[in-house]
């Protein structure tokens, strides 16, 4: 069988050299290769002020969501990995570290920026990445959609889970957004894993629907199509100074991370790589964090002395002060891919399900608002115990086992996440049953 | 009439070999090596886990069961809401002048994700009719589950259906008149004469759409739908890499479901096919000019395109439009900022898809001519079995090279194979192929021999009478198959978000879905996608003016679009 597969991968490059000297579009040795998550606008600015500053190199990006970073560079050999990594995502570079995916580039630092902003380490202690700007995280809301509705605007991640919201949420699923698993992840950590599991599925349960990359929960709610989202501050401000009408707040528990750049180990241009990560870091680089389209927070405070932001454009003190003290990256790294696993398996896929279920709780317990019922509130706290509940114990073995990338690993949980839709179903079928019950006992009353 | 012969067995040899080792490379072993790794393990042993997962997982059962009604139901419902028009249409004599039955071949040239996007802003709470009649409840596509995904691959390929069933039966309509004035009811004349005529463009059509509802990866994404196989198979090998066995038998089910549902089709196209050749190529009656009832019917549903497709032509010119029926303020700066940003990815369409649709014209000349000059058996079997190409979904086959390159590199550029845009040109040649071979056999038949025989009789070279005679009576020919083998190449967004190997290297409308996702970029991709309307119909209109200078233009479009017609 083996052979068979050699000789089975023999073949196409044959063909392959037949074919070569036709088919391959050119990639010069002065070509820097980006991996990053960042929307278009961003890398654009970068790729036009780069290729224009460096006569030596010119900038391309691959782009990739930060959660999938280590099995794309494992799946290359080293020599064909992309040449720098770029994202927001303090888990992926952790990963990434791990594995050995990453090198040191101490060469590439400005002696300008600080260390430690705030209680914020900016670079990795061995400078395998170094911080490139500030991110913080918050819900973002569109004010003439919840003027409309006379929705109040949110300030906390609580508020979220409030009846008044259902069907005006917007989010991501932390398995395609790294933003969105940092998130999902702080209040893991903020509110303790089971109470966090419970509070984030009744936020979905509020959505009106899950995205697939993080950047349409922004642009849907700049248009007005959905009304709020958890989303990464530059994000909204990016909408909000390009005219939208939106607003943004920090909410609390809320981890503040530095945005990375770090070098691939394995790299095909690192030469190339380290200027990229230098011209990011210079001044230049740090001022189009600025405009109006990116918005950014600079990591270079000289860049703030400068007086030419929109007034209200965050505070760099103001946004570091609300760091999450105790949000351990170690423990996020190493359920990293579960906390995906579980959310798709009890959101993503079943996300009808669960905004129906939720509407009907909502609905019920306004009905025992007016009219209390006991046996009826029973049913309906039993039905949101069923619906709500983290799928396993925080120390389950799948969590804590640093995760290998074999076949046998994937597996064994692919049948994990059988058994959790199944559960899911059946949670969602007994709830179903129990909330019928409910309304008819409330309704019963009248 | 016979086409114009090679003589020399060297050359044939040599093609044979090239076209064999051309399939073999980038068809039948990267699939065969997908069914292998769904099947064993790392050391080659036969395994069944994978299976025992699929199988137990309620989610991808479900997947399974979803995609094939949705696909089924799109189709459906495009025939359903074709059907009473091209009968109306039909009866009231109408041909539609040749560009807009063109027109009617634009669903094979636009992603239908642009559709959904379109009215999304148009029904959607913020924005548009929604915004408007939000009083009366929620329209947002985003929100009706996966019927949307449905109605709105339905109205994207009913132009499709209705044109191909238009075709199949306008040769009749005349007689049909004829027959209607000598005291035959209409009724009768639908079901015993409309109905088995339309047949086979129906089927056709229908089999379109079915297999494209399948494979379609953006627009279920963009609606926010995940509970179908293409979806399910995309998230599964980014996040577990190509190697996942689960992401191999999701390619292959969908495979498996393409082929059934091509079979069938083929089953209802195949009765009547004799009877359809001939009329086809018959003088046809036109629509003359005034508005009848056939003209209303076309101009509604022009005009009914035209508010769909709203939602994207306002977001392209608008500033800010957020929650208000209609923008606030106009400018033409995205149109600016799309050409200037995006010259990269006009470049890259015309580098891949050009050079997919040269290897498709060149591979489909050859196999053409081979299936020409082969044995009856031989034709028929190869006929159909180049034509079933159209059911390898194109994220089946970007999975199958995704696993098959992978770890490969490029002689000469020493580049990882999958790091370059090279597997993506090739997956869309042999997507692009089953359209190529129709296109080629009319232009090879389109070169009469007796010309070549007079030519050669006088006197003339070999390489004089294909310059002054051969090239000139196919170049028109090919260059509709070129554009056809482009455009299909062009939408074909499942293969490019699986294998562009970076964001400055994607076609455009792969650059059109990542614009269309950020705040401020989705009036730049509005821009992109109203240009590559307007290309496409700008180069449409081009073909027809080139036709109408040949006045032998119509019937090759025609044969094009139903694969497995022979001719004698």
């Amino acid at each position: 069988m083996n052979r068979l597969v050699m000789l089975l991968r023999a073949l196409p490059a044959i063909a392959a050299i037949t074919m070569a000297a036709m088919a391959a579009p050119t990639h010069a040795a002065s070509v820097v290769l980006v991996a990053s998550s960042f929307p278009k606008e961003i890398l654009s600015a970068y790729k036009r002020a780069f290729d224009r500053s460096s006569s030596e190199y010119r900038v391309e990006f691959v782009n990739f969501p930060g959660t999938n970073i280590v099995s794309y560079l494992q799946d290359r050999p080293p020599g064909s990995r992309p040449d720098v990594f770029w994202s927001s995502s303090p888990d992926g570079f952790r990963a990434l570290l791990r594995h050995g995916l990453l090198q040191p580039a101490e060469d590439a630092r400005n002696p300008d920026i600080p260390t430690h902003l705030g209680r914020i380490e900016v670079n990795e202690a061995s400078n395998h990445y170094l911080g490139q700007a500030i991110s913080g995280y918050g819900i973002m809301w569109n004010s003439r959609y919840l003027a409309a509705r006379g929705i109040p605007a949110p300030h906390s991640w609580e508020d979220l889970a409030k009846p008044e919201y259902h069907g005006h949420i917007v989010m991501s699923s932390p398995s395609r957004s790294s933003t969105t698993h940092l998130i999902v992840e702080s209040i893991l950590q903020g509110f303790g894993w089971d109470e966090g599991w419970s509070l984030i599925l009744k936020v979905a349960g509020n959505c009106a629907t899950i995205t697939e990359r993080s950047f349409d929960v922004p642009n849907s709610i700049a248009r007005g199509r959905f009304g709020l989202g958890p989303v990464v501050d530059f994000l909204a401000f990016s909408g909000k100074y390009s005219g939208f009408p939106v607003d943004f707040s920090y909410a609390r528990p809320s981890v503040i991370t530095p945005v990375s750049i770090g070098l691939i180990n394995g790299a095909r241009n690192e030469t190339g790589g380290r200027a990229f990560m230098r011209f990011t870091l210079s001044e230049e680089g740090q001022r189009l964090l600025l405009r109006p389209e990116i918005s950014r927070l600079p990591v270079l405070p000289s860049v703030y002395a400068a007086n030419d932001r929109p007034a209200e454009y965050p505070q760099l003190a103001e946004v570091t002060a609300s760091y999450l003290p105790t949000y351990a990256p170690d423990v996020s790294e190493s359920r990293y891919r579960m906390v995906g696993a579980i959310f798709d398996q009890l959101v993503t896929f079943r996300h009808r399900d669960l905004a129906a279920i939720s509407k009907d709780i909502h609905d019920i317990e306004r009905t025992l608002r007016a009219r209390p019922n006991q046996n009826a509130r029973r049913a309906v706290v039993a039905a949101r115990n069923l619906v709500f509940q983290a799928p396993m114990a925080e120390d389950d073995e799948l969590l804590t086992r640093k995760a290998l990338r074999t076949r046998a690993n994937n597996a064994a949980i692919s049948v994990r996440e059988a058994e959790w839709a199944r559960r899911t179903d059946k949670n969602m079928a007994e709830a179903r049953a129990l909330l019928t019950a409910a309304k008819k006992l409330a309704q019963g009353e009248q | 009439m016979k086409s114009y012969a090679i003589r020399s067995s060297v050359v044939k040899r040599t093609f044979a070999v090239l076209l064999a080792a051309y399939l073999l490379v980038f068809l039948v072993l990267p699939i065969v090596k997908l069914v292998i790794a769904a099947i064993t393990d790392e050391t080659g042993q036969l395994i069944r886990g994978p299976l025992d997962v699929f199988f137990n997982h309620p989610l991808y059962l479900e997947s399974l069961f979803n995609s094939i009604v949705v696909s089924a139901g799109a189709a459906l419902l495009a025939a359903i809401a074709a059907m009473p028009i091209a009968f109306v249409l039909w009866r009231a004599r109408t041909r539609p002048p040749l560009l807009v039955e063109l027109f009617g071949f634009l669903p094979l040239f636009v992603p239908p994700f642009m559709l959904s996007l379109s009215l999304q802003s148009l029904l959607g709470r913020g924005s548009g009719l929604g915004q408007w009649l939000q009083s009366w409840g929620d329209m947002d596509p985003g929100l009706w589950g996966l019927p949307s995904v449905a109605v709105i691959e339905a109205i994207h390929y009913f132009p499709l259906v209705l044109m191909l069933l238009i075709m199949s039966t306008a040769a009749y309509s005349e007689q049909a008149h004829a027959t209607a004035s000598v005291g035959v009811d209409w009724r009768r004349l639908a079901i015993r004469v409309f109905l088995p005529l339309g047949l086979p463009g129906l089927g056709f059509g229908m089999a379109i759409t079915f297999l494209k509802t399948l494979d379609d990866l953006a627009t279920p994404l963009s609606l926010g739908l995940t509970n179908l196989l293409a979806p399910q198979a995309f998230f599964r090998v980014s996040t577990y890499g190509a190697q996942d066995p689960l992401s191999s038998l999701m390619a292959i089910a969908m495979i498996l479901i393409s082929a059934l549902a091509w079979l069938a089709s083929v089953v209802l196209v195949r009765q009547g096919l004799a009877d359809w050749e001939r009329p086809l190529n018959s003088p046809l009656p036109r629509i003359r000019g005034r508005l009848g009832t056939g003209g209303l019917c076309l101009g509604a549903i022009g005009a009914f395109y035209l508010v769909c497709y709203s939602g994207v032509i306002l977001t392209s010119i608008a500033r800010i439009w957020s929650y208000t029926a209609l923008p606030e303020s106009y400018s033409f700066a995205h149109y600016a900022s799309a050409l200037e940003s995006e010259t990269q990815a006009f470049a890259n369409t015309f580098f891949y898809c050009g050079f997919a649709a040269v290897l498709d014209v060149a591979i489909g000349l050859a196999l053409a001519y081979a299936i020409d000059h082969a044995p009856d058996r031989w034709r028929r079997l190869l006929t159909w079995s180049i034509a079933s190409l159209l059911s390898v979904p194109a994220i089946a086959l970007a999975i199958a090279y995704l696993q098959f390159f992978q770890g490969l590199r490029l002689p000469l550029f020493d580049e990882p194979l999958d790091a370059t845009g090279f597997l993506l040109p090739l997956a869309f040649s042999v997507r692009g192929l089953p359209f190529a071979i129709r296109a080629c056999h009319l232009v090879l038949r389109n070169v009469p021999a007796s010309y070549i025989e007079a030519a050669q009789f006088s006197g003339r070279s070999r390489w004089t009478v294909a310059r002054r005679i051969v090239l000139p009576m196919m170049a028109l020919g090919l260059i509709v198959a070129f554009l056809i083998c482009f455009g299909v190449s062009a939408v074909d967004l499942s293969s490019a978000m699986l294998l562009v190997p970076s964001e400055t290297e994607a076609p455009i409308s792969y650059s059109i879905y990542l614009h269309m996702q950020s705040t401020t970029g989705r009036g730049t991709g509005s821009a992109l996608a109203v240009l590559v309307i307007a290309f496409v119909a700008i180069a449409m209109t081009g073909v027809v003016a080139l036709l109408r200078a040949r006045r032998a233009a119509a019937p090759p479009i025609r044969r094009i679009v139903f694969p497995g017609t022979q001719t004698h």
